[in-house]
């Protein structure tokens, strides 16, 4: 089963650690850091087939992926001390519904409504599973990372001498 | 904190450095949250005193109350700049640097002049492979040929140069995604009718894979996350727009050229 799953999907999975690498240097990540960002789009991409391999909903099928490369790029940054932007967006590119968008145009410039209705529906559908992926996880690393944060306010009883947040 | 009396700098020159800063950063595509932070700990770093700082994509306002207790503000227009995560990250070193030395205002302005000097235009070989190496990939990702895969390669090429002739900085983006996106069309169509491609799908969905707005989309989120819903708002829209407008120039393009196939 497992041979039957890489033949299957052997390709998608090296063509899109290419695409990432030529994407990490169209945004001209630095020369180090490539190599996370193509490592983050071939777990992107694997999840993915997984996740259509078990048969699960669109939705999901992006969502997961998405939310397991965020938790990698957010972990990382703490880990190299970047932002974690620099690995999220070239991890995100293979999930990117850029098919669909052209199905959906090419069914519009064709005059084939009920295509069109279903292809801009999946492009909405899979948009939003990669948007939710990355929010829910993001969301509790944000208020991991700023949990200590306290800047000073104006209306305080008393002036402390520290400022806070050192960290960043 | 303790201060060091001989590494006081004025407010105002304090301001303006944590301003260009904030400027450049915003500029090479960090979030608002990350530009907020960086300027209210650059002044803060710099002096006690109260700050306030509000940013939207296109404009900074900052507003400090400083030790002397006079209250100081300056506003600071933001043009659109292509993302460079490369500036960023220098930046971002650069801002844990100044927030541990304290180096002075002259030194700061000097690393930022340093980072962001406008590189020589010249034709980049990295990112003419990234290009090809991008819109091939992602051609035959989708299920393309080998032969469609070239066929992306060449159409990729040529985009570059386009963009390398008409670059988009300063200018209206979603104008600049459409104008770029039907010349995208008709190079694919003309690429599948010269016997290069054979599936004038891959081989557009490969250049769309190109211009794709993705960081506009993640930042968007971002930022719409943190608390900053107006920006989230502009980005997502910006995004959206490019969007449609990368699908309608396509569009246009079939139509324009459609018959040839």
């Amino acid at each position: 089963m497992i041979v039957q799953f890489f033949e299957k999907y052997v390709v998608m999975i090296l063509t899109a650690a290419v695409g990432t690498l030529g994407y990490c240097l169209l945004i001209n990540v630095k020369r180090n850091k490539i190599v996370y960002g193509c490592l983050g789009g071939v777990v992107s991409t694997f999840l993915y087939c997984v996740c259509v391999e078990a048969g699960l909903t669109p939705l999901l099928q992006n969502l997961i992926p998405a939310a397991v490369v965020t938790l990698y790029a957010e972990v990382l940054a703490r880990v190299v001390k970047a932002p974690a932007t620099v690995f999220l967006i070239p991890s995100i590119i293979p999930l990117v519904p850029g098919g669909r968008l052209y199905y959906t145009m090419r069914a519009i410039v064709d005059g084939d409504a009920d295509n069109a209705k279903s292809y801009a529906m999946e492009t909405i559908v899979i948009a939003l599973g990669i948007a939710v992926g990355i929010v829910v996880i993001s969301l509790v690393f944000y208020h991991i990372s700023h949990k200590n944060i306290q800047y000073k306010v104006r209306f305080e009883p008393q002036r402390k001498s520290g400022q806070g947040g050192n960290e960043k | 904190m303790k201060k060091d009396k001989e590494n006081c700098e004025a407010p105002a020159r304090v301001m303006e450095c944590a301003l260009d800063m904030g400027e450049t950063m915003l500029r090479c595509g960090a979030e608002i949250l990350r530009v907020e932070d960086t300027v209210i700990r650059i002044c803060t770093a710099y002096g006690g005193g109260i700050v306030d700082v509000f940013t939207i994509l296109s404009l900074i306002i900052l507003s400090w109350k400083a030790d002397d207790g006079e209250n100081y503000t300056l506003t600071r227009r933001i043009n659109p700049y292509p993302t460079d995560l490369n500036k960023l990250e220098e930046l971002n070193a650069l801002s844990r640097y100044i927030c541990e030395n304290k180096p002075p205002c002259d030194e700061v302005e000097r690393r930022i002049c340093a980072i962001m000097a406008p590189a020589k235009k010249r034709i980049y070989k990295s990112k003419v492979t990234g290009y090809v190496l991008l819109a091939s990939a992602f051609t035959l990702f989708f299920g393309g040929s080998l032969r469609d895969g070239l066929a992306a390669g060449v159409v990729a090429v040529l985009m570059y140069l386009w963009d390398y002739f008409f670059s988009a900085h300063g200018r209206n983006r979603v104008v600049y995604s459409l104008a770029i996106s039907i010349v995208a069309g008709l190079l694919c169509i003309l690429s599948v009718f010269a016997g290069i491609g054979q599936h004038i799908d891959m081989v557009m969905i490969g250049s769309i894979m190109l211009l794709i707005p993705g960081i506009s989309l993640m930042n968007a989120l971002r930022d719409m996350m943190c608390g900053d819903i107006i920006t989230g708002i502009l980005r997502l829209a910006e995004a959206l727009m490019m969007a449609v407008a990368i699908a309608a120039g396509f569009g246009i393009a079939i139509m324009m050229l459609g018959g040839l196939l």
